[in-house]
């Protein structure tokens, strides 16, 4: 009995210690890779590294951007978080992205006259439904053909991408006089501190009802044991449609924060990548929301950090992509388990 | 519009996309779901025309090009196979992380960013086969390609000779179908994995090199998709050699289409969607014809059992 007990209390501090482990390795791990991939090429590892931290941390307005690159990249890994426990693998995020854009810049022209919060909010409606839809298809194939999710939203990717540079271009939403790829002007702007309010009730509603609802208790019983969640009675299929349109719906609340907080227009390519980073968010954070918001700290500190890395040292600010796909790498890895198998091998041994 | 001409380079242009999917058919026999082609396919091209810079020889710099890809596949199988990585979450992490490595490593390398263009002397050379090159149709639609490309049009069938009539494909479709019973029948199961992940770098490295050699350049994102287009047809052919060349040419004659409608002033960006719809399409509809052929066969059933009770 006594046993019993003791192997349980070692068996939550193990899962305590991993859930801690896997991504401070992965994290370091990546970071250490990425300097040695700029020590071999020339680069000042440590140098580069002060460089970010002093570009995401050193001033009250590096601070602040780092603020404004880390919200999207916390809906983006919300919406890559829930889907993945559903069952459904969301990587066409930034067409999703695209996809609410263009919806928000189309609601411009149309209502460009009625008032300010009204507008307002018709683009933000516009642009949730816009991305959700976008995110229903795949999983809506999924469902009823049983196609793979991930190829279908990799291809509506590069389609919604080749899409909107077509609109931006061609259609009454693109900017006049110009032969790039931009849009017009979206009017209504919201100021930073808004932004932030907004993201922030989002946070703690999305942690409310993930921890103490009936329907984040399913979701999490779907991620934890799909048949289980089939056979107490929860439509595991619907509920897969469901958080496939509400994970849709987290892309495009990123990219109404994106367009009318940040850029007030659209151009071509300036999701580019964004979507994976709410993924690798994801991916850090794992099961824990605070887990989450670090990572995606973390990754919008290394975005916001990279814009000064180019002009003060000779690395790229590229160096932040090789840092981020390492991480991705890295993060999923079970290193505890495979240390504690290790230790069970040498145990093993030591009794031969 | 000269007929021909779009046939030539509907052979050329789906060269890479038949040799990305006969490499990800082998990952795919042996059960390992390789989105990862894609950063498979950009890094050969990167690493053959960074080598081929630095070394000034065309050959030892493709052979290194094909020697880091096939490093690549083993590092990818190695974290699907030993570090449980899911296989998805691994392969977005290497296309994010070839993105990256390919765009840093520019300015260091090259000394330039976005895009790079060799010495025209390195370039892939055409090469003029003797007896086709008379003015018949079998001339002007395949003379004139570069190695890989007839490389790449014998490959499909060795694939199939290889996989079907030998001891070692016998060994390789075991794994896919029944990994237990192959490892009981006495097969190396995690060994032949590694091969056949190593397979597939190298001809993601070959596909890279025909890419970037046979217009000696390199451009950022120069795949552009490719791997995605090579894994829609591997799903619509159900991972069958043959079948998915044909396959791949279809999505080679649609990439040659669109090329040629854009120079006639059609939109180029509704054209360039095509290849992707297309494949969308090869992902989508062979779903939509089992669901209603199945249907189809249900009714036809219940018909019949219908039947047969009117007839007691």
């Amino acid at each position: 009995m006594r046993i019993r007990m003791k192997d349980a209390i070692s068996h939550k501090i193990n899962i305590a210690l991993s859930s801690l482990t896997n991504p401070v390795f992965a994290i370091v791990t990546a970071f250490i890779m990425g300097g040695v991939i700029v020590a071999l090429t020339g680069g000042n590892p440590f140098q580069a590294y002060r460089v970010l931290l002093t570009g995401a941390f050193g001033s009250f307005s590096s601070l602040s951007r780092t603020i404004r690159f880390t919200l999207p990249i916390i809906m983006l890994g919300f919406s890559f978080g829930i889907s993945e426990r559903s069952g459904y693998f969301n990587i066409g995020q930034e067409g999703q992205m695209y996809a609410g854009a263009m919806a928000i810049v189309f609601v411009q022209y149309i209502f460009g006259d009625t008032p300010r919060i009204v507008l307002i909010i018709l683009m933000a409606c516009a642009g949730i439904l816009a991305s959700g839809l976008i995110s229903y298809v795949p999983a809506l194939l999924k469902l009823k053909l049983s196609t793979d999710e991930v190829i279908v939203s990799m291809l509506l990717n590069y389609i919604m991408v080749l899409l909107s540079k077509y609109l931006l271009l061609y259609s009454p939403i693109a900017e006049l006089g110009k032969s790039t790829a931009l849009s017009i002007e979206v009017e209504p702007g919201i100021s930073g501190q808004v932004i932030f309010i907004f993201a922030f009730s989002i946070i703690i509603i999305y942690m409310i009802t993930y921890k103490s609802s009936t329907w984040g208790y399913q979701l999490r019983l779907i991620g934890k044991n799909k048949d289980f969640a089939e056979l107490s009675g929860i439509n595991v299929g619907k509920f897969m449609l469901i958080i496939a349109f509400i994970a849709g719906a987290f892309s495009g609340i990123s990219v109404f924060g994106e367009v009318l907080g940040v850029y007030h227009r659209v151009y071509n390519g300036f999701a580019s990548n964004l979507g994976f980073y709410g993924m690798t968010a994801a991916l850090i954070g794992g099961d824990s929301v605070f887990g989450l918001i670090a990572g995606a700290l973390i990754l919008g500190a290394l975005q916001s950090g990279s814009i000064s890395l180019a002009t003060m040292t000779n690395t790229q600010s590229e160096i932040v992509l090789v840092v981020q796909g390492f991480v991705m790498l890295f993060s999923t890895i079970k290193i505890f388990k495979h240390f504690s198998c290790f230790d069970k091998k040498k145990e093993l041994k030591k009794k031969r | 519009m000269d007929i021909f001409g779009i046939l030539h380079s509907t052979i050329r242009l789906a060269s890479p996309i038949i040799l990305i999917s006969i490499g990800g058919l082998f990952s795919l026999k042996v059960d390992i779901f390789n989105l990862g082609l894609e950063a498979f396919a950009l890094m050969g091209c990167f690493s053959a025309v960074a080598a081929t810079y630095l070394t000034k020889n065309l050959l030892l710099g493709s052979t290194i090009g094909v020697v880091v890809c096939v490093i690549y596949g083993l590092i990818y199988s190695f974290f699907v196979i030993k570090m449980k990585v899911n296989a998805v979450i691994c392969a977005v992490a290497f296309i994010t992380l070839t993105s990256g490595l390919t765009r840093y490593l520019m300015q260091p390398i090259f000394g330039t960013s976005g895009k790079f263009i060799l010495d025209r002397s390195f370039a892939l050379k055409p090469i003029d086969l003797g007896i086709f090159s008379e003015n018949n149709l079998i001339g002007l639609i395949l003379n004139n390609h570069t190695i890989l490309v007839y490389v790449s049009i014998v490959l499909p069938f060795i694939t199939h000779i290889f996989l079907n009539y030998t001891k070692y494909g016998l060994y390789i479709r075991s794994i896919g179908l029944n990994q237990v019973a192959a490892n009981a029948a006495g097969i190396n199961v995690d060994l032949w994995k590694y091969l056949a992940s190593m397979a597939s770098g190298f001809f993601c490295g070959l596909a890279g090199i025909q890419l970037a050699m046979s217009m000696n350049l390199f451009n950022v994102e120069m795949t552009a998709g490719r791997g995605f287009t090579a894994l829609a047809v591997l799903i619509m052919t159900g991972a069958q050699p043959i079948p998915t060349f044909f396959a791949a040419l279809l999505f080679g004659f649609a990439d040659s289409i669109s090329n040629v409608l854009s120079s006639g002033g059609y939109q180029p960006q509704f054209l360039a969607m095509l290849p992707y719809g297309l494949a969308l399409m090869a992902v989508v509809l062979p779903k939509v014809f089992r669901l209603i052929g199945e249907k189809r066969k249900r009714k036809l059933s219940f018909i019949r059992i219908l039947n047969r009770e009117g007839g007691e």
